[in-house]
């Protein structure tokens, strides 16, 4: 049996990634060359993605 | 009983020219729960945009799972959670799963909670079925956007569909932080032990065993 201490501070939980954008550059690098295969509705996701990207994280 | 597994990348756009096979794609994941009395199973899913695939996500994934579709419980009621899981240590076995399911408990959804690991070797599971009949779907059909996965999810199973849930970012929890306040005891090796027991009455005591095998226990206290 192993017993946890109760220490002091907040017992709460922060969101994991309240601000931070996982996706690297070179991979958006890549999603950006993949849209020239795509069709009119996915490459307006990707688009959309990749220009969330810019500018609410890496600029 | 739950069963829960993390379901192998999927890759989006699923593209079949070859001038994209060594572009990277957005990966997504996929986290099944299966309710192995039931046999209902809960796909959660999100991109990398969202999350990475980690202990912290797992475990938000399953507490989702809880909170979302069970009640507090009043006074005098009593359930149990059984947990089964492989063994993988970056996303099953380790601490920050063993301080989520305390909280669970601390939180009164459960009064009794197990934790148990499949042995090595033997990890094949409900999940792993559920995986194998989507990814047989996903091969007939091409994927482009995530939300392709969730229609193809919908289509795997045609008796009992799967019920499928978009993780958002505000839905994965920082579990590590529980770890200041209810600090690890300093000679837990997490990764020892095949089974966990965490109860109501003493909710900051964890018991523990190395393998499922009761005849060994039984075996022990005879000899001493």
């Amino acid at each position: 049996m192993f017993v946890f201490g109760q220490g002091l501070g907040e017992d709460n939980m922060p969101i994991l990634y309240p601000n931070s954008f996982p996706l690297s550059n070179e991979k958006l690098g890549d999603l950006l060359r993949l849209t020239e295969y795509l069709h009119r509705e996915s490459l307006v996701f990707y688009q959309n993605l990749i220009g969330m990207a810019q500018n609410e994280f890496i600029i | 009983m739950i069963t829960c597994d993390l379901q192998q990348v999927l890759f989006t756009p699923n593209l079949r020219c070859s001038s994209s096979f060594y572009l990277r794609k957005l990966s997504n994941y996929n986290l099944g729960i299966t309710l192995a009395n039931t046999n209902i199973a809960h796909m959660h899913i999100w991109s990398e945009t969202m999350a990475k695939r980690g202990s912290n996500e797992v475990a938000s994934c399953i507490y989702h799972f809880i909170t979302t579709n069970y009640e507090v419980l009043e006074n005098g009621q009593t359930r149990t959670l059984v947990l089964w899981s492989d063994r993988c240590c970056g996303q099953n076995n380790n601490v920050i799963l063993i301080e989520m399911l305390m909280r669970l408990i601390r939180m009164n959804y459960f009064s009794h909670v197990e934790q148990n690991f499949f042995v090595t070797g033997h990890s094949f599971n409900d999940c792993d079925r559920h995986f194998a009949s989507i990814e047989k779907v996903m091969k007939k059909n091409t994927i482009i956007l995530p939300t392709d996965i969730e229609k193809i999810i919908l289509e795997a199973q045609i008796e009992t569909p799967f019920h499928v849930t978009w993780m958002q970012r505000e839905n994965f929890l920082d579990f590590k932080n529980l770890l200041a306040f209810w600090t690890r005891p300093r000679l837990l090796q997490v990764t020892k032990n095949l089974w966990y027991q965490i109860d109501a009455n003493a909710p900051r005591n964890l018991f523990s065993r190395e393998s499922h095998c009761i005849v060994n226990i039984l075996h022990l206290s005879y000899r001493y």
